[in-house]
């Protein structure tokens, strides 16, 4: 999987912002929070590429957004899964996963041999 | 698709929303910050720095939703276009019989407009099939000198620049010997280089190149080499026996390759140029062609080739005329192939068109009509939300795709008009062959269809979208602004009539210079007389043994039983071209050659004038007493008396021919006879007896074509039969060819204007049939939709001949002031034809008058109808149905 490294962030911050609203709508803050929050700060995502990559994902119909009122009575632009976002979280796990397996398998090797 | 979320809006607001979400984030989190212990401006300074670059970040998710929101309006145009399209579709269906009227309209309309448009693009626009065509030019002089010499040839070749090169060539036609019966072709002989000229060389074989022997080889034409060789390509190399002398097959030219003309068959080699031996520069008879170097135009080289002449006038001032000095011509040979027919094709084109526009306006008040009956449906979607601009575009395509099937049929119909064109149009046609359908002809048609289509449903689809639905559901649906109002479909009418009186009174002009034409006085008798050309070879007979053949040809020909007169001539008035000599009379002399009167020659036998029914005026026709030893005498045409004798006897005078010294003596006068056709004038003309011309004219020719008068009840086809066998009798070796009777070849004279006058007076009749039916439509339609306004005067008292005469009066005005604009229309249009009438003057009353007398026919008859109904109209009934 030869991909260069700026391809393979994007790919990840999608896989993280659909997994982030797979719960329910949210607005872009409360995404950046859970990802903060769940990775245990491990997974640092500057904010302006999250909102490029909630946009780019609501372009290609994986979410759909809405404004309404934050908990703070404040208007904000929610965000939500459609069943095609769902399907392709799916497939992105899925993906990330092996990749992740794979890696993992080459970097603890203890022998040359295979 | 679903598009549950969409973007709306404008991209300042997308702007907007854009910024009002990065705000939102960098509050929440300055918020979050402030709560951890920060102070404010601190937390939110911090907040907007974790951002990252705030304003980047605006323009690249502004760029992203806009690219969003572009792509989503152009899903939901195609998916507006595809229900309009979907709807237009059952509409059309639900109303088979309007749908029916309305593509058969427009399928004659825009069928006629293909049909003939295909005519004039392979005629006219089309190139020709060489390469570069427009480079290659004709190049020959005004008369009187016409053509060019051998020496003229050679400078005008060596020192014009305008000019890559320049061949030339003669034309002529040839017997051709093959075992069967002997033939008679059409020959051009050329310089070598005229295929270079003309960059086209032979599909098979070879050109003739300038070391070939000079009469040892031949070019065959396509349509000879099908004939004769059956497409054979061994016929290269075989031998080929072309007036008595065997040459040798070298190349076959493409099919496409016409050039001089269409018939000919065969192209032979000129003899070599040699320096030292160039000839007479006074003896002109060669036509050249050349190629434009790159860069020159026909004006440059004109000028360059004029200057030229000039020099020649100077340097040889004894071999010209100073009074009639050489004037080169120079044209494109597609101009000078095509230019005479142009005129006509024209004013056909024009015809058509007016035909498709009194066809819009047919379709369009159609659908003026049918906008009004669906008033209520469009008021209602109009009321559920349906914007003015969603209802104008639906109707809109509507109107397109209405326009758009009539268009497909409109192709299928021109396919069959233009093979029905092709079969029926006169052999002069230029490029008859070449006419079909191709690329260019199939986007006029779509081009046309989409003009028409809106043209004809702008207005009906701008009113009947304009409607204010308050009004339209009111009761009774009585609104003020209606669909199809009175003011519309007068226009419409009045438009109608404007156009049929122009097209009308266009073909009634046309029509009229045609019969001028052939009512003209030729001075001979046409009827009744058939023609023959016979072609003894040059070499295998001399004068005298010429002399005997035809005496003896005719004698026998005489005694065939339904031969009334017979007699031979050296050419033959209308189908060939002689160019006048000069002459003088005996004791006059002139100080310049251009006072010296002219007269063309014709070599007759006795009996020509009888056999031509050509009034001898005054003394005898030739006999056979005018032998080759008996006093040299000539038969003078009035006008050639009154310009050598002016108000003398001409009789017993003499005179000879401008360069020779044998005294005629005048035994004759005869009436003048119109020998170029139609619409030329009457030339002085001398007839030398046959036997006596070596001596008195210069040559005696070999090639004779007889001219045959039968009699009431005989078979023209039977004499002409026994014709060919006595001939072959006598020697079979002679082609008897170009057998025509007279009137076929005044009728080819003429077949070009025939054939478009009859064409447009054709269209004329139909654009009247439409009009005529337009109408009717429309007033019948307007007296429906005035019943109301009807019944309630009757109710209040009027006759029902009241009625009548107020339908009748209503559209009696309408009549006249479409007649008024279109008599006035007319006469623009005469100018653009002006140069197609003969006798007809370009105001003409008798046509004016006549078409303003068959419109207003029509429009009466058109209303008749209507207004019977309207006469009908029962009171109670129409105010109840209110």
């Amino acid at each position: 999987m030869q991909k260069d490294t700026t391809e393979l962030v994007r790919g990840t911050v999608d896989a993280l912002i659909l997994k982030a609203l797979s719960w329910g709508p949210r607005h872009g803050y409360s995404v950046a929070q859970w990802i903060h929050a769940t990775s245990a700060d491990a997974l640092i995502i500057e904010d302006r590429a999250l909102y490029l990559a909630l946009h780019r994902l609501e372009e290609r119909e994986w979410v759909e957004s809405e404004w309404g009122v934050s908990d703070n009575n404040r208007r904000a632009r929610f965000y939500r899964l459609t069943r095609s976002g769902r399907a392709q979280l799916r497939a992105e796990t899925a993906r990330l996963s092996r990749y992740v397996e794979a890696l993992f398998t080459v970097l603890q090797a203890t022998e040359w041999a295979p | 698709m679903k598009r549950a979320f969409r973007l709306t809006g404008t991209r300042a607001s997308l702007d907007r929303e854009v910024q009002d979400e990065i705000q939102f984030h960098i509050e929440s989190r300055a918020k979050t910050l402030a709560e951890q212990g920060m102070e404010p401006e601190e937390a939110r300074a911090q907040a907007e720095r974790e951002y990252g670059d705030i304003h980047a970040s605006r323009s690249e998710i502004v760029d992203v939703d806009r690219r969003r929101l572009y792509r989503e309006r152009r899903y939901d145009l195609l998916d507006a276009l595809r229900n309009d399209i979907a709807l237009a579709m059952w509409m059309l269906r639900r109303d088979p019989l309007f749908t029916i009227v309305v593509l058969l309209t427009l399928a004659v309309g825009i069928g006629a407009n293909t049909a003939i448009f295909t005519v004039v693009n392979s005629v006219l626009l089309r190139p020709l099939p060489y390469p570069e065509p427009d480079r290659i030019v004709s190049f020959v002089h005004d008369a009187p000198q016409l053509l060019t010499s051998l020496p003229e040839y050679v400078d005008y070749k060596q020192n014009l620049h305008s000019f890559e090169s320049i061949a030339a060539f003669t034309t002529g036609e040839a017997n051709v010997a093959s075992g069967g019966d002997p033939e008679r072709i059409v020959t051009a002989t050329v310089t070598p280089d005229f295929f270079d000229v003309m960059s086209v060389h032979p599909a098979i074989g070879r050109a003739i190149k300038p070391d070939d022997e000079p009469g040892s080889v031949v070019v065959l034409s396509n349509a000879i080499w099908l004939r004769d060789y059956g497409g054979d390509p061994g016929a290269i190399g075989r031998s080929i026996v072309v007036n008595g002398r065997a040459r040798s097959i070298v190349g076959v030219m493409p099919s496409s390759f016409a050039y001089p003309a269409p018939t000919t068959d065969a192209w032979l080699a000129l003899p070599h140029v040699r320096a030292d031996s160039l000839g007479d520069r006074a003896h002109h008879y060669l036509f050249m062609v050349g190629r434009l170097s790159r860069g020159a135009d026909v004006g440059r080289a004109s000028s360059e080739a004029a200057a030229y002449a000039q020099r020649m006038l100077h340097e040889h001032s004894d071999r010209y005329d100073p009074a009639h000095p050489p004037v080169p011509a120079i044209a494109r040979i597609s101009d000078k192939l095509t230019g005479a027919t142009r005129p006509y094709l024209l004013a056909l084109f024009g015809s058509v068109g007016f035909v498709l526009l009194i066809v819009c306006a047919n379709v369009a008040s159609l659908l003026l009509a049918r906008g009004e009956g669906r008033r209520k449906e469009l008021a209602v979607r109009n009321a559920l939300g349906a914007t003015r601009g969603r209802l104008f575009t639906q109707l809109m395509v509507e109107a397109l795709l209405l326009s758009a099937f009539g268009g497909l049929s409109g192709i299928a119909l021109a396919y069959a008009g233009v093979r029905a064109l092709r079969r029926a149009a006169p052999a002069t046609i230029p490029r008859l062959g070449d006419i079909g359908i191709d690329w260019r002809v199939l986007a006029y048609a779509a081009a046309s269809s989409l003009v028409v289509g809106v043209v004809f449903g702008l207005v009906p689809a701008f009113r009947a979208s304009g409607e204010s639905p308050a009004a339209m559901l009111r009761k009774g649906g009585r609104s003020e602004q209606r669909v199809s109002s009175p003011r519309a479909r007068r226009t419409l009418i009045v438009a109608e009539i404007a156009l049929a009186v122009v097209l009308l009174s266009g073909s009634g002009m046309l029509v009229r210079s045609l019969l001028n034409l052939e009512s003209e006085d030729l001075g001979f008798e046409t009827a009744g007389v058939v023609t023959a050309k016979i072609s003894p070879n040059q070499s295998s007979y001399d004068d005298a043994r010429a002399q005997q053949l035809y005496s003896e040809l005719i004698r026998r020909i005489r005694s065939i039983p339904g031969v009334a007169q017979v007699a031979a001539a050296g050419w033959i008035p209308i189908q060939d071209e002689r160019e006048p000599w000069g002459v003088l009379a005996e004791g006059q002399s002139y100080a310049e050659l251009k006072q010296a009167p002219t007269a063309v020659a014709e070599q007759i036998t006795s009996g020509f004038f009888a056999a031509m029914h050509i009034q001898i005026l005054r003394g005898r026709d030739v006999t056979d007493d005018d032998a080759a030893s008996a006093p040299p005498v000539v038969v003078v045409s009035k006008s050639l008396a009154e310009g050598l004798w002016p108000g003398q006897d001409p009789i017993g005078r003499q005179m000879h021919v401008g360069g020779g010294t044998t005294l005629m003596t005048v035994v004759g006068m005869v009436a003048d006879i119109r020998a170029r056709g139609y619409s030329n004038a009457a030339e002085p003309s001398m007839y030398i007896p046959y036997a006596q011309a070596a001596v008195s004219a210069y040559v005696q020719p070999r090639t004779m074509s007889l001219v045959i008068r039968t009699r009431p009840a005989a078979s023209a086809a039977d004499i002409v039969q026994q014709v060919r066998s006595q001939t072959r009798a006598l020697d079979p070796s002679i082609p008897v060819t170009r057998v025509l009777t007279m009137d076929e070849v005044v009728g080819g004279s003429v077949a070009n204007r025939r054939f478009s006058t009859l064409l447009i007076a054709a269209f004329a009749i139909l654009a009247l049939a439409l009009a005529g039916l337009g109408m009717y439509g429309v007033i019948s339609y307007g007296v429906t939709t005035r019943r109301f306004e009807i019944g309630l005067r009757m109710a209040l008292g009027a006759e029902r001949a009241a009625t009548l005469r107020l339908v009748l009066r209503e559209t009696a005005v309408m009549g006249f002031m479409g007649i008024a604009i279109g008599l006035a229309g007319a006469a623009v249009a005469a100018k653009a034809i002006q140069s197609m009438l003969v006798g007809v003057p370009l105001i003409d009353p008798v046509t004016a008058l006549a078409a303003a007398a068959i419109l207003m026919l029509v429009v009466v008859a058109a209303t008749l109808v209507p207004a019977w109904r309207a006469m009908t109209v029962s009171p109670t009934d129409a105010l109840r149905a209110g």
